[in-house]
């Protein structure tokens, strides 16, 4: 997760209620929590990849 | 040479048409030479034929923004060879097309529109506009295509249940067109080189999934 961090990747993180996450260096991080059904997670999973695109979108049309 | 011009509609006597197919075939031609009409038919969906009639076929043609039909002639004694010249609508209540196979269909061409003082007109703004609306459409579908982001999967792949809950976000993903990388495929060395490489291959996001069966080694590392 470091090495994906240090590229300037967004990271997104489900985490199954009970499993354990040591966030290390990544305190603040947010992630989408969830029982059983891992759907659960997807409404928030769309904003995540609503909030990519439009800043791949945004960082392309400022090179153009 | 082929060529496919373009002319405005006009209304006709009955057998001008006629006159000046036969006046122009026979200029190009000779005297003796012979006119055939070919009809496409459509006799029910998916299905296509054609009647093949003789040039008095085309007596009754008055309307130019009716026609879909493509004349024949030949020589005297002669069944190939020939020169053809298709005539079809191009735009409804504006224009129609005709097509000339040869130099000696152009000529005989030349010859009917001027019979029938035909006036040429440029070809139909709307295929352009329509040219323009589908390369618009395939640029946007570029730009779309250009702006969707590509995601590594991280989990614990020897867990079924995990497999299982990751399968459902493929399906997800897939759904909203994001290209996914998991670490599934089998690679003969280390499990964090391995993501490393995924990693590298122009992804724009990580996403992790993590268990109660528990995380991915290398979300440990």
């Amino acid at each position: 997760m470091v090495d994906a961090r240090s590229r300037g990747l967004w990271i997104v993180i489900l985490l199954e209620e009970g499993a354990t996450f040591d966030k290390g260096i990544f305190g603040t991080l947010e992630y989408i929590p969830y029982t059983a059904a891992i759907e659960r997670t997807f409404p928030g999973v769309l904003e995540g990849i609503n909030f990519i695109r439009a800043d791949i979108s945004k960082r392309s049309s400022s090179e153009n | 040479m082929r060529a496919q011009l373009f002319y405005k509609l006009k209304v006709l006597q009955i057998g001008q048409f006629k006159e000046a197919c036969e006046k122009a075939f026979s200029a190009v031609l000779g005297q003796d030479c012979k006119i055939e009409v070919e009809y496409p038919r459509y006799p029910s969906p998916g299905v296509k034929d054609e009647v093949r009639l003789d040039a008095e076929s085309l007596r009754a043609v008055v309307d130019l923004d009716n026609v879909d039909f493509t004349i024949s002639g030949y020589e005297k004694g002669r069944d190939y060879g020939g020169v053809y010249l298709l005539f079809a609508r191009a735009v409804e209540g504006k224009s129609f097309a005709v097509y000339a196979s040869d130099k000696r269909a152009f000529r005989c061409l030349e010859i009917i529109a001027t019979s029938l003082d035909l006036e040429q007109t440029e070809e139909p703004v709307d295929d352009r506009e329509d040219l323009e609306t589908r390369v618009a459409a395939l640029e946007k579908a570029a730009k779309i295509a250009g702006n969707n982001p590509k995601c590594f999967i991280s989990f614990k792949f020897d867990d079924p249940q995990t497999v299982t809950q990751v399968n459902s976000l493929k399906r997800l993903l897939a759904a909203v067109h994001i290209e996914f990388l998991t670490g599934e495929q089998f690679e003969p060395r280390r499990i964090e080189d391995k993501v490393t490489a995924r990693l590298r291959a122009d992804v724009n996001f990580l996403i992790a999934v993590i268990t109660k069966a528990g995380e991915s080694k290398w979300i440990r590392d």
